[in-house]
C-alpha cells in the first residue's frame, strides 16, 4: 500500500497538533470507507451480514493485540479514549472493592485517569509528584502504592503535553511484587515507539496514530482483576460499548502502518530531529521556557512557554498564518485551568505553545514555524505592552 | 530599599496580565524591595513563582485566602526583587 503525502499539508496549513490528534493515515480513511460499505451490520447476528461485520471486528482486534503485545481477547474496544480509561480505573476499582479504595497516580497522567480516580474516592485518591522534566518519582510512586489499601497505581508510558518517558518497567515490576496492578495509559506513545512492555492495563487512543475519531482502547491483562463498571448485556462483550466496526479497523490498519515504519528508538525517528530544531529556535526567544526531558522523550512533541505572552493570542496569530498548534495555558483551555501537567512540573503556563508533529512533516514546515516563532511572540509581547520588560 | 510596601493589585486581571504587572512594578524599584501582588486567577500561583524562578528573583512566600462571598480566592505572593542578572 503506497503512503501518500500526509494530510498535514492540506491547502497550505501546516498541521502541528498531532499530540493527542494526528490527521488520520489515508490506508485508514480508505480501511474504514470499505468497511463502512461492509461492516455496517450488527456483529452479533448470525446472518451473512452480521457475519462479515464480527470478521472484520475480530481481525481489528487481532491486528491490534499483535501490535502491542498481546492476546487478542485481552484487547476491549471502547467509544473513546476517556471512556477506556474509565472503564479501565472503574473497573478496576469496582473488583477490588474489598481490598480498599485508593489509587496512586502520576501527578501528571491524563486529566481522564486522574478524574476517574477521584470519581471512586476523591478523599484518598493520592498524586506522585514530578522533577521539572515531568518525571513521576519513581521511588516516591513505589512507595505510595506499597501502602495497605492500594487497588491500582496509574503510570502513563510518556507525557502527551512534553513528551517525557516514565519508568513504566520499573515501577510495573514493584507494583507487582505488592499484588497491585498498573495501568500505564499509552495514549501519547503507541506508534511513536515500542509499546510498554510491563502493564496490567492499558489504554490508548487511535486517533494518536492516525486512525479515525469514535473508537478507544482498553486491554486488560489475562489474571488481572477487573469488572465492567456499566451493565454489560451481552455475554460475548466486556463494555457497553457498541464499537464501530468501521472505526476499529481503520484503528487496526493505522496500526499496523505505525509499527512498519516505527524507528527502532525515539533518537531515530526522524521527527526527533525536527523537534530539536524546534526546541533551539524557542530556547533563542527572549524569556521562553522549553520543558520536558531533551532526550528521553518521545520523537514528535515538545512544548513551551513565552513569558508575557497571552497564550489565546498567540495560537489565533499562528493559525491565522496557517499553522495549527496547541497550548496549555489557562485561556485556551475550555476549563479555564492551565495545564495541570506544566503546574506539577513547575514550569510558567501562560502563553505555553504545544507542537504534535505527524510523521512525514515537511522540513519547509519546521523551517516556516521556527521562522515565524520570534515574530509572533514579539507582536503579542507589543500588543500586551510587554515588549519592554 | 522602598519603604512604602508596593502592592501589585492584579485581581480579575487573566494571565499573563499578572506577571506583566509584577514585572513592571519589579522593574520600578530597588533591589531587596519586596513587591505582594493579589491575584485569582487560577494560573498566576504557578507563573509568578515561574517568573521569579527565570528572572532570578526571590519567592518569599504564597498564600491563598477564600473569599466565599465573591465566590474567588485570592492568593498574595509576596516576591523580593533580586539585582539584575548579567548574562
Amino acid at each position: 500500500m503506497s503512503e501518500q503525502p500526509p494530510s498535514t499539508h492540506r491547502a497550505s496549513r501546516v498541521y502541528l497538533d498531532a499530540a493527542t490528534v494526528a490527521p488520520p493515515r489515508t490506508a485508514a480513511l480508505e480501511a474504514f470507507r470499505a468497511a463502512v460499505d461492509d461492516g455496517w451490520a450488527d456483529a452479533r447476528r448470525l446472518h451473512h451480514e452480521g457475519r462479515t461485520a464480527r470478521l472484520l471486528l475480530d481481525g481489528a482486534r487481532e491486528a491490534v493485540a499483535a501490535g502491542l503485545g498481546a492476546r487478542t481477547e485481552e484487547i476491549v474496544f471502547t467509544g473513546s479514549h476517556v471512556r477506556a480509561v474509565h472503564a479501565a480505573v472503574l473497573g478496576t476499582a469496582l473488583a477490588n472493592r474489598r481490598r480498599g479504595r485508593t489509587i496512586v497516580s502520576s501527578a501528571v497522567e491524563h486529566s481522564s485517569v486522574l478524574h476517574a480516580t477521584e470519581h471512586v474516592a476523591d478523599d484518598t485518591a493520592l498524586r506522585i509528584p514530578v522533577d521539572r522534566t515531568g518525571r513521576v518519582e519513581a521511588r516516591a510512586m513505589v512507595a505510595a502504592l506499597s501502602a495497605p489499601g492500594v487497588v491500582l497505581a496509574c503510570l502513563q508510558h510518556a507525557n502527551g503535553e512534553v513528551g517525557t518517558l516514565q519508568p513504566t518497567d520499573a515501577v510495573h515490576a514493584a507494583a507487582r511484587e505488592v499484588g497491585v496492578p498498573l495501568l500505564v495509559d499509552a495514549a501519547a506513545s503507541i506508534g511513536h515507539v515500542p509499546a510498554p512492555q510491563g502493564w496490567d492495563l492499558l489504554t490508548a487512543d487511535p486517533r494518536s496514530w492516525g486512525g479515525v475519531p469514535g473508537i478507544g482502547l482498553l486491554a486488560v491483562r489475562a489474571g488481572t482483576r477487573w469488572r465492567s463498571p456499566e451493565p454489560v448485556h451481552d455475554g460475548t462483550e466486556r463494555v457497553a460499548d457498541d464499537v464501530s466496526v468501521p472505526a476499529a479497523l481503520a484503528a487496526a490498519v493505522a496500526l499496523e502502518e505505525a509499527l512498519r515504519t516505527l524507528a527502532p528508538t525515539p533518537s531515530t525517528d526522524a521527527r526527533f530531529a525536527q523537534v530539536e530544531s524546534i526546541r533551539r529556535a524557542a530556547a533563542a526567544v527572549p524569556d521562553t521556557e522549553v520543558v520536558g526531558d531533551p532526550v528521553d522523550r518521545l520523537p514528535h512533541l515538545v512544548t513551551f512557554s513565552c513569558l508575557y505572552v497571552d497564550g489565546e493570542q498567540i495560537l489565533e496569530r499562528f493559525d491565522r498564518a496557517g499553522f495549527a498548534v496547541g497550548s496549555g495555558s489557562a485561556c485556551t483551555a475550555s476549563t479555564l485551568e492551565p495545564s495541570h501537567v506544566l503546574a506539577a512540573m513547575g514550569v510558567l503556563t501562560h502563553g505555553n505553545i504545544r507542537i504534535g508533529l505527524a510523521p512525514g512533516t515537511a522540513p519547509a514546515a519546521i523551517d516556516a514555524f521556527c521562522a515565524a516563532l520570534p515574530v509572533a511572540v514579539a507582536e503579542v509581547r507589543a500588543l500586551l505592552g510587554a515588549d519592554d520588560l | 530599599m522602598n519603604r512604602e510596601p508596593v502592592v501589585v493589585d492584579a485581581r480579575g486581571e487573566r494571565c499573563p496580565q499578572p506577571v506583566i504587572l509584577l514585572a513592571r512594578a519589579a522593574r520600578a524599584i530597588e533591589a531587596g524591595s519586596l513587591v505582594t501582588v493579589l491575584s485569582t486567577d487560577p494560573a498566576a500561583g504557578g507563573d509568578i513563582a515561574a517568573w521569579c524562578r527565570m528572572r532570578g528573583h526571590t519567592l518569599v512566600s504564597q498564600s491563598a485566602q477564600d473569599q466565599p462571598l465573591a465566590q474567588t480566592s485570592v492568593l498574595t505572593s509576596i516576591v523580593r526583587v533580586e539585582p539584575i542578572r548579567r548574562p
